[in-house]
């Protein structure tokens, strides 16, 4: 049960950055690595800044602001300086590595023993059921913590996907789709369409350095290698996502995104749990995202062929 | 709304499905004990829990500070911790005692009757006996105490006096007796001193005469009433025909301990006490009652009373845990032959484990690395050496994160579904990530260079309840003064490093530290990935070095052949803190032992199969520092070293 909560919290935490990927890599087509660098700025500047005495609420707030800063940068050097997507990425990535040594003076900030919105949410667990220490549901125990942070940070992120959603159908937001969509016609249109690529990555790497935040916050520490891989995982997520939807529409896709994000991590956690040998973890992993990859286009196959 | 959820089905499903699978991959730790048929249940945390918001008061009142007492508390104070009532916090503690005076016992607890507390505690027999008759107000509760029937709380451990209960622990005199017979075959008369105003010592010595009079041996007594005679009757029966001393646990006796130790070591006498806490401060041996568990099994008690229970309703309760120790120091002097037997007994009640039922290990590790590898070994071959039998007494699953840090937490939450015994961790990461999320197993940790720092604790004792474990941090002091050995001339040395690793940018300050104290002057590149090792090393060289003094990092521990290379090409002597460069061509390697490093974690989880508490027990540095030298490679860049050097090593390569 520990593991099953604990799964889908991670999941729900990095399906920020599965919809911040999804913004970058389907809205805009843009193969965005600045990932790996924005979400370990997220957690760096969330951690030093609770660590200095600010309050979570406002060190997470400017952690996504750190990631706005971060993307856009991207944005500006693929945009400006006609830099290659991918090379642009990889510039800020490598860059970020230095500023999040600086961001935390070291490579490594621990915040068990601080206040952290986690710590608000285990408070306000007690306050609310003072005696209850852990629930049994169906015969399995889960510790009642464990559910309320699970439950607060559900309710975060339902909150913030509906902000994007709403977002990306304002003028602004359909401009920045558009852009996406087909430069050309939203050119002719009046619209400055590079001004929509770096605000869009800006945002993109927000929500990414956002998700570092919470999992600084959720697993107690900030560590300056904790982006490597990230990219995969929020990549993966997105296709997952995608690959279980019958139709594709804003709301449905950023959904999809979280659901896949989720999915992620239940497929992971049973890898784990069922004792696989710990060198064929990455493999595994991979084999994941290539079914997902392969999955719509096999059914609409056998179903060309009228077999389901 | 119902259209949006229709396409959204197949994830949903996915999801329900999935997460079913893992639950009933867990299908076994479910929770047998309810078997009536409730499928929602909530469990509340203790039966006897604090109040929140609610401020207890205790007041304490004991003969005089002693060792043993001191852990009771210790034992006392964390089983009420575990219970809600904190001392500090929402417990109120009033300490008073008697200075080792039986006059003061009752004025102090008069004035503690008359204080605002919810509850006397009293602690040893005389302070018990006292409330008994002071004390008619207010709900006492004893512990450390022999016999609380003698002491007057009562006729039997159910019909006692109505607002007096607590813990009676009566000592193992039976046991005692025959270990005396053993440890001294063929003894003929034991001495022994007590106060015999005291009732428990009363108590011990009319059972443990008639025992002796079964053996056949002779016990000659000594009496005193206060703690100044105990010298001089100390002198008196050492020097009457005595072939061993016992001391029970006599308060005024123990309370001039050094006097009777003093007595015993001069005539080598054998000084047999019943507090294994005394075996430390020089007594022979000891077989006793560990006071730290009747402090423990004593505190849902107090528990009880201060939530309103009626003393006249709870049991006077007798707990004793048998405990044997020995010095094996005074053994050695005295020329005692531990028979086997006794051995064996010692063993099986110390050093080896008694399993009672297969033991469930994990470790877990952050990536592959020339640092995992061998602590991972360490800790397999320490279980084995501890006598158990993998796959019979213990399993060991190793898990591995392979640098992913959202895989780590997965990990982790597999670890606390899986209910282990006990977990292993290595390396700063992992035990950041177990420190947030493990609370009720036992965790120990090795290859963390410094844990204070990853926020494991505030100290190396005090620190996270349910962690300990072993530091990795380098012997910096002990490489520089070898470098100041083998090269005296040395101005200048210099290292790379790692900023991205805590451990790194740690290892790096302390060596600056210690390079500055010995007049070396520290000069390091950054490195930040492996393709970057071959440019950093050569503009490494291109300062004026002396050495290079390479510290240890994961990027720097699997690329050290670049730097090594360089150096002999630009014939400056390497300097390492990993065993195996030293085989590669280090001129000389002062090795923190990371195979020790497994070994040494595993006999800390061992004080914990044993059934102590991790929070009491301290971090600890890695026990093993290996000096190596290669004369082939000190010829190789034209140094002599001098024998003493050579001596010093652990391990010499020519």
């Amino acid at each position: 049960m520990t593991l099953l909560i604990g799964s889908i919290t991670i999941g729900l935490i990095l399906s920020l950055l599965a919809v911040g990927s999804y913004i970058s890599f389907r809205i805009f087509k843009f193969p965005d690595l600045t990932t790996e660098g924005s979400i370990t700025l997220g957690a760096a500047i969330a951690a030093s800044l609770i660590v200095y005495g600010v309050h979570p609420l406002i060190a997470t707030i400017l952690a996504f602001a750190g990631g706005f800063v971060a993307g856009g940068i991207t944005g500006l050097l693929h945009t400006k300086f006609k830099i290659n997507g991918l090379l642009a990425g990889i510039l800020v990535m490598t860059a970020l590595y230095s500023v999040n040594l600086h961001v935390m003076g070291r490579s490594n900030v621990p915040l068990l023993s601080d206040i952290t919105l986690i710590t608000y949410f285990e408070q306000f667990a007690d306050f609310i059921t003072p005696n209850i220490e852990s629930i049994n549901i169906l015969g399995w125990t889960a510790s009642e913590k464990d559910i309320y942070v699970l439950l607060f940070i559900l309710i975060t992120i339902i909150l913030i996907s509906i902000i994007i959603y709403l977002f990306f159908k304002t003028n602004l937001g359909t401009a920045m789709r558009a852009t996406g969509d087909n430069q050309q016609m939203i050119k002719a249109l009046g619209v400055n369409t590079n001004l929509m690529i770096i605000l869009g990555l800006a945002i993109s790497n927000g929500l990414i350095a956002l998700s570092g935040a919470f999992l600084a916050q959720y697993q107690g520490f900030a560590d300056v290698q904790m982006g490597i891989g990230m990219v995969v995982w929020g990549l993966a997520s997105v296709i997952i996502g995608e690959a279980l939807l019958s139709k594709k529409s804003l709301g449905l896709l950023i959904t999809g995104a979280i659901m896949g994000s989720i999915l992620f991590r239940l497929l992971v956690a049973i890898a784990l749990r069922w004792g696989m040998n710990p060198n064929d973890l990455k493999i595994i992993t991979a084999l994941f995202v290539f079914i997902a990859l392969i999955m719509p286009g096999m059914l609409n196959k056998f179903k060309r062929k009228g077999i389901c | 709304m119902f259209d949006y959820i229709k396409h959204l089905y197949k994830g949903i499903l996915l999801i329900v499905i999935i997460a079913a699978i893992l639950l009933f991959s867990d299908l076994n730790n479910r929770n047998k004990q309810k078997k009536e048929n409730r499928f929602f249940d909530i469990k509340h945390r203790s039966e006897f829990f604090a109040e929140p918001g609610e401020t207890y008061k205790i007041g304490i009142v004991y003969f005089a500070p002693d060792i043993s007492l001191d852990i009771l508390f210790n034992g006392l104070f964390t089983g009420l911790k575990e219970i809600g009532f904190v001392k500090d916090s929402n417990l109120q503690v009033t300490f008073s005692h008697a200075n080792g005076e039986t006059g003061n016992i009752q004025p102090v607890l008069q004035n503690m009757d008359n204080k605002d507390v919810d509850l006397i505690m009293t602690m040893t027999t005389p302070c018990l006996t006292g409330a008994c008759a002071a004390i008619k107000n207010k709900n006492v509760v004893f512990t450390y105490c022999y016999d609380p029937i003698t002491a007057g709380a009562g006729k039997s451990y159910s019909d006692h006096l109505p607002n007096i209960t607590g813990v009676g622990s009566f000592p193992p005199i039976e046991q005692t007796i025959n270990f005396i017979e053993k440890l001294l075959p063929g003894i003929k008369s034991v001495g022994t001193i007590y106060n015999s105003s005291e009732a428990n010592s009363r108590k011990v010595m009319s059972v443990a005469r008639e025992l002796f009079k079964q053996k056949g041996i002779k016990l000659k007594e000594m009496t005193v009433t206060n703690a100044n005679e105990v010298y001089q009757a100390a002198q008196v029966i050492t020097s009457r025909d005595i072939q061993a001393l016992w001391i029970t646990g006599d308060n005024t006796s123990l309370q001039a301990f050094d006097g009777i130790l003093k007595n015993t070591d001069r005539s080598k006498i054998p000084l047999i006490v019943n507090d294994i806490e005394f075996v430390e401060k020089g007594a022979t041996a000891a077989i006793g009652i560990g006071w730290y568990h009747t402090g423990y099994k004593t505190a849902p008690m107090v528990a009880r009373v201060l939530l309103g229970e009626n003393t006249e309703n709870i049991p006077i309760e007798n707990i004793v845990e048998e405990n044997i120790d020995i010095n094996f120091d005074k053994i050695e002097k005295l020329e005692i032959q531990i028979p086997d037997d006794i051995f064996d007994f010692i063993n099986a009640k110390s050093e080896k484990l008694k399993l009672t039922k297969k033991l469930n290990l994990t470790l877990i590790q952050y990536n592959d690395s020339p640092i995992s590898e061998p602590s991972h070994e360490g800790i397999i071959d320490a279980l084995v050496n501890l006598g158990l039998r993998p796959e019979i007494d213990f399993e060991l699953t190793a898990r591995n994160a392979q640098a992913d840090i959202s895989t780590l937490n997965l990990i982790v939450d597999a670890t606390i579904t899986e209910n282990y015994d006990l977990v292993f961790v290595t390396s700063t990461p992992t035990l950041q990530t177990a420190a947030k999320k493990i609370k009720n197993t036992p965790v120990v940790f090795s290859v963390v260079a410094d844990p204070i720092i990853a926020g494991a604790g505030k100290s190396f004792t005090e620190h996270l309840p349910n962690f300990t474990g072993i530091s990795t941090l380098g012997d910096f002091e002990g490489m520089i003064k070898l470098l100041k050995q083998i090269l005296p001339d040395a101005k200048t040395i210099g290292t790379l490093f790692t900023p991205g690793e805590i451990n790194s940018v740690n290892n790096k300050d302390e060596l600056e530290k210690y390079a500055n104290q010995y007049g070396l002057k520290l000069i390091v590149v950054p490195v930040n990935s492996s393709s970057e090792v071959t440019d950093a090393a050569k503009s490494l060289i291109s300062n004026d070095l002396d050495a290079i003094c390479q510290i240890v990092d994961n990027l720097t521990s699997s690329s050290y052949p670049t730097i090594l290379k360089i150096s002999k090409k630009a014939n400056i002597p390497f300097f390492g803190f990993v065993s195996k460069q030293a085989n590669d061509g280090a001129v000389a390697v002062v090795a923190r032992d990371y195979y020790q490093a497994g070994v040494d974690a595993v006999n800390l989880a061992n004080k914990i199969f044993k059934g102590e508490n991790p929070k009491d027990i301290p971090f600890e540095f890695v026990s093993k520092t290996n000096i190596i030298i290669n004369l082939d490679a000190a010829k190789f860049y034209g140094i002599n070293i001098c024998g003493d050097v050579i001596k010093s090593a652990d391990k010499i390569l020519y």
